[in-house]
């Protein structure tokens, strides 16, 4: 079985692996309300929610990624080639708002299978495979667009700026892709075979699993998911932007390390990396009502990374 | 298996990698008359300087099993930093490189210091280091500041037997690290913590000093790139160094080292090298569309590693 479920005994590793990252999230929310106590008013609320959710849908794939020993940081290049093919294909006219998302997610889904291919078939380390694979989306764009990128986005797409207080559409769609793949990996057999395969491969494929299958199919998830967070933030920002989504792909790794996803994989899960989005996202929003220079946020994130994953390693030792 | 063919096996990489050196530079010299003249050629050279120098330090650490995500954002603060203490004082400018050099043996130590003391993994420590110098760098300034000294700039430029005088520097560091590599107990360490970490330590091999030398080394060497830059560009400009790193890296796997330690050669990494500055050249001298050459280089990049072919080893060791 998977994690902390195995034995009734609850040791303070275990513990803290299943909790550390919530008790660290409410003593920062306890802090926050004394030193930035803005951080509380319904519209910072709703906007430090509305970013988590962009962050977050991407850090669902990236903590599976990582839970099968492996890294995507061609996340940012797949959601900025959705914002272009939304644009492009669309061209502003909202019926065919379905026609230009399905068409993005059939390319994120290639660039899924070409990471995985890369990875399972060639052994090229992960960090390099998707490395390359970024250089190549944004090579295809730049191609493709000329460096100015074309088309509109329909008008429509702009719903997923609807909100009812801090509940927003970007919110809820994060719940439900987290409620969704919660599922996948605790009660499906899917689920189980890639912590199978994230804690020993070697072991998974001797009692006859497809690791390769397995591997590859995270990879196309975790683009797929990379396409419903583009096409959020596209209808947010409501126009093609080149840097729409800088720094997210490294973002979404340290979320799902400060939330104690492991990078050897097997360890960690979705629940850590809902809070690490949080605490990410929290700290960046203090720093700015704090009146810090927004370049701090950096330094502050780096700490964060460090303090985590000592944390971690303290937590494993003392058990 | 003939002793020919165990050559072969064993180097394929280094020959896969200079083949296509070797076609880029047969291109260019059959589209271009300018491409193979000493001028053009001394050019790459002085280019691959930046790269190379930045590569063989990551090189050094990835022999030993671990990373350095952090040079990029290393290279960025040491220009900064060298451009803010010399700012355009000739009398200043030893004290600039001196402590421009300290800062990143500073780094590299800190790092090894973490590695070694807090357990933590390579991966992570200098994934939130590449933060934290991020961080650091752009609180300083987002906009070029200080200033070169008229002779340092002027070190670009200089030429020696039609040469110019960053190639040889550049000849001088390849030489060390090869020294350092194949000639000195040091290095034979090096191998050996990377190749199988439970028998070097077993054997006595004094491994939390190997790391404090690696780390030490490639964070030195990315502080004496940021000073390169410095004489290109004459200020301290905060765009340097952005995703170097992973330049570095792709140079250093396409080279044929193992970024699971113990494998590689400086041969390779100097392949890997010109392999990426020579694609970055021909494609200029081509006068290919500035749109498209970025699409040309993916395809060079992902053609490049999907003819990574690990060994026998490699194989068991990751599979």
């Amino acid at each position: 079985m998977i994690g902390f479920t195995e034995s009734n005994h609850l040791t303070f590793k275990k513990l803290f692996a299943a909790y550390g990252v919530y008790m660290a999230l409410l003593i920062l929310l306890i802090v926050a309300s004394f030193i930035t106590p803005d951080l509380f008013d319904e519209e910072t609320l709703a906007v430090l929610f509305r970013q988590s959710a962009q962050l977050g849908i991407i850090a669902i794939g990236q903590t599976m990624v990582m839970l099968v020993a492996g890294l995507d940081l061609s996340v940012g290049g797949v959601i900025v080639m959705t914002s272009m093919v939304v644009a492009e294909v669309s061209n502003g006219r909202d019926e065919l708002i379905p026609l230009s998302i399905l068409v993005a997610l059939i390319l994120g889904a290639l660039i899924g299978l070409g990471n995985g291919l890369l990875i399972t078939k060639r052994k090229v380390p992960p960090l390099v495979a998707t490395l390359v694979m970024l250089f190549l989306v944004q090579g295809a764009q730049q191609a493709f667009t000329r460096g100015v990128p074309s088309g509109f986005v329909p008008e429509t797409l702009g719903i997923v700026n609807q909100s009812w207080g801090f509940l927003s559409i970007p919110l809820m769609v994060w719940f439900a892709l987290n409620a969704v793949f919660l599922v996948l990996l605790r009660v499906t057999p899917f689920g189980r075979r890639i912590y199978a395969v994230g804690s020993n491969a070697d072991a998974a494929r001797l009692s006859g699993l497809s690791v390769h299958r397995i591997k590859i199919a995270v990879y196309i998830l975790a683009s797929c998911l990379a396409v419903i967070s583009g096409v959020i933030l596209t209808g947010y920002v409501g126009y093609v932007d080149r840097f729409i989504a800088t720094g997210l792909d490294l973002d979404s790794v340290a979320a799902a390390v400060v939330g104690g996803t492991a990078f050897y994989g097997g360890k960690g899960g979705l629940l850590g990396t809902i809070a690490g989005v949080l605490i990410i996202q929290i700290l960046s929003t203090m720093v700015v009502l704090l009146g810090l220079d927004a370049q701090t946020q950096f330094i502050i994130k780096g700490l964060v990374i460090l303090a985590a994953v000592s944390l971690y390693g303290l937590a494993q030792k003392q058990a | 298996m003939t002793p020919k063919s165990n050559f072969l096996q064993k180097h394929s990489l280094i020959l896969v990698v200079y083949s296509l050196v070797f076609v880029l530079i047969t291109v260019g010299s059959i589209y271009s008359e300018r491409f193979l003249t000493l001028r053009n050629l001394t050019n790459v050279l002085r280019q691959a300087a930046y790269l190379g120098t930045a590569a063989l330090g990551e090189m050094l650490v990835i022999l030993t099993a671990g990373i350095d995500l952090s040079i990029g954002s290393l290279v960025k603060l040491s220009v900064l930093v060298s451009a803010i203490l010399m700012d355009g004082n000739p009398d200043n400018v030893m004290m600039a490189v001196g402590l421009t050099l300290a800062l990143g043996l500073g780094v590299g130590l800190l790092h090894a210091f973490l590695i070694n003391e807090l357990n933590l993994s390579p991966f992570v420590v200098t994934f939130a280091s590449l933060f934290i110098l991020q961080g650091i760098s752009l609180t300083i300034t987002t906009k070029p500041i200080g200033r070169s000294s008229k002779d340092f700039l002027l070190l670009y430029s200089q030429k020696f037997l039609e040469v110019p005088i960053i190639v040889y520097f550049f000849g001088l560091v390849t030489l060390m690290v090869a020294f350092l590599l194949n000639m000195t107990v040091f290095g034979k360490h090096v191998y050996a913590v990377g190749g199988n970490l439970t028998v070097a330590e077993l054997s006595g091999i004094p491994v939390k000093k190997i790391r404090y030398g690696v780390y030490g080394i490639c964070s030195l060497l990315a502080a004496v790139t940021g000073l390169l830059w410095l004489m290109r560009m004459g200020v301290g400009d905060p765009v340097i160094g952005k995703e170097l790193e992973l330049n570095a890296i792709i140079a250093v796997v396409i080279g044929g080292t193992s970024l699971f330690g113990g494998r590689g050669t400086v041969t390779g990494v100097i392949g890997g090298v010109l392999l990426l500055t020579f694609t970055d050249n021909l494609l200029v001298v081509l006068g290919v569309n500035q749109f498209v050459s970025g699409l040309v280089k993916g395809l060079i990049f992902v053609a490049a590693v999907a003819l990574y072919k690990p060994s026998e080893s490699f194989q068991r060791a990751t599979a």
